[in-house]
């Protein structure tokens, strides 16, 4: 196996996990954020001798999946799920509180439109610092500032509200 | 100059900010570190949401079968580009299947399949004898007697045709097995990646796959099978 190879199998393993959940939170689709890692990879393959340094791959394919997400997507209607009408995609965990305080998380993140949700996945998700995420989404850095803040400003106005939960667990 | 509007603000922004006018505003009132702890608190909370996730299983090793897959079709091209034939005119005059045992087309085939359906491979059902015989009557085929435990059957498409896609429990663990009619190859041959061993075997009229885990005896199940089905109806 070359050296190309193997560098490519080492980014597979080492961010296929972190770079699914990423596209998961951008698309709001199981089998999007599938597709959506399948042609990051795919595009990664091709570009991987322009990755000089192992350090910015997370970054790098980050980026990637950001602009698959852009083309794969009509920025026009962006993707948003209505608060109310997800069905959870988290680990069931013990406690009751602790499942539907989970899900109405996950429903308030869903429910941003999607130039807050990007920017925040990004930051929280990706750990990327706020010029990063300028620099990934060719914005300037004080939109992504705002986004972030009215993101985080909405999100808390979400949560803070009585529980509009469904049961935790389907029958 | 900061102020306490902008501290807030560049909080909810980013509490891990490590500019040193923000770390200083921060640090200088219990009120302002207490505000920043709010909201670091917020962020790591938002973090846990997002990282709990399911991540579909067998995603890295479907990524790389998929780019072995892409690579294989790459270096054909090149192949048969530097053999100066164009690859248009060989694909319709059947060349490619003369250069290559078209088994290994339908050997990538089968397994992207059994790796896009991995999730079947957990299934413990007991799939009734009736229900079994109606998906494979489907097909053009029969049960001819039982052919023991069935834990999933169903019609998938591969390639051109609807095939049948049984997981039948094996010594190991889980055994696929996929029915294909009309998928004609002219010898049976080993199937084996880092995690799957198997064969493809010709049958009447199509040909039958049968993959288990590195390690599992295949031709039992294979006897099995080719024992228990009616092949044409």
């Amino acid at each position: 196996m070359g050296n190309k190879e193997k560098r490519f199998d080492a980014l597979v393993y080492a961010y296929s996990t972190r770079l699914y959940k990423y596209a998961y939170w951008l698309s709001g689709d199981r089998d999007v954020a599938e597709d959506l890692v399948q042609e990051t990879f795919m595009r990664a393959w091709k570009a991987l001798d322009s990755l000089r340094d192992e350090s910015a791959a997370r970054t790098w394919l980050f980026t990637i999946a950001q602009r698959e997400n852009a083309r794969r997507f009509n920025r026009d209607k962006p993707v948003t799920i209505e608060y109310d009408d997800l069905t959870p995609v988290f680990e069931i965990e013990s406690s009751p509180e602790y499942v539907v305080e989970r899900e109405l998380m996950q429903r308030a993140i869903m429910s941003l439109k999607i130039e807050y949700r990007e920017p925040l996945v990004m930051q929280i998700l990706g750990g990327f610092t706020c010029d990063e995420i300028a620099q990934t989404l060719n914005l300037n850095k004080g939109i992504v500032m705002t986004r972030l803040y009215r993101a985080k400003r909405k999100l808390g106005e979400l949560l803070s509200k009585p529980s509009r939960a469904k049961p935790a667990y389907k029958s | 100059m900061m102020d306490d509007l902008e501290f807030r603000r560049r909080c909810i922004i980013d509490p891990f900010d490590q500019d040193k006018d923000f770390l200083l505003y921060k640090q200088r009132d219990p009120e302002h570190t207490r505000f920043a702890q709010q909201q670091e608190n917020f962020h790591q909370s938002l973090q846990r949401s997002m990282k709990r996730v399911d991540v579909p299983e067998g995603l890295a090793a479907r990524i790389q079968l998929r780019h072995s897959l892409r690579q294989r079709k790459v270096r054909r091209r090149i192949w048969l580009r530097s053999a100066g034939l164009a690859a248009s005119i060989l694909a319709a005059i059947g060349l490619a299947l003369m250069m290559a045992p078209p088994s290994i087309d339908l050997q990538e085939v089968v397994l992207e399949h059994v790796y896009n359906e991995l999730a079947h491979l957990n299934n413990n059902d007991d799939v009734p004898m009736n229900d079994l015989g109606a998906i494979l009557s489907s097909v053009g085929y029969g049960l001819r007697k039982d052919p023991g435990q069935v834990r999933y059957a169903s019609i998938c498409p591969i390639r051109t045709q609807d095939g049948v896609h049984l997981i039948v429990p094996g010594e190991i663990g889980p055994v696929t097995v996929l029915l294909m009619p009309g998928e004609r190859i002219a010898q049976r041959s080993v199937l084996s990646d880092e995690r799957f061993t198997g064969v493809l075997t010709p049958t009447p009229g199509g040909s039958m796959a049968i993959l288990g885990e590195q390690g599992e005896t295949i031709r039992s199940i294979e006897n099995k099978i080719l024992a228990s089905l009616l092949w044409a109806t």
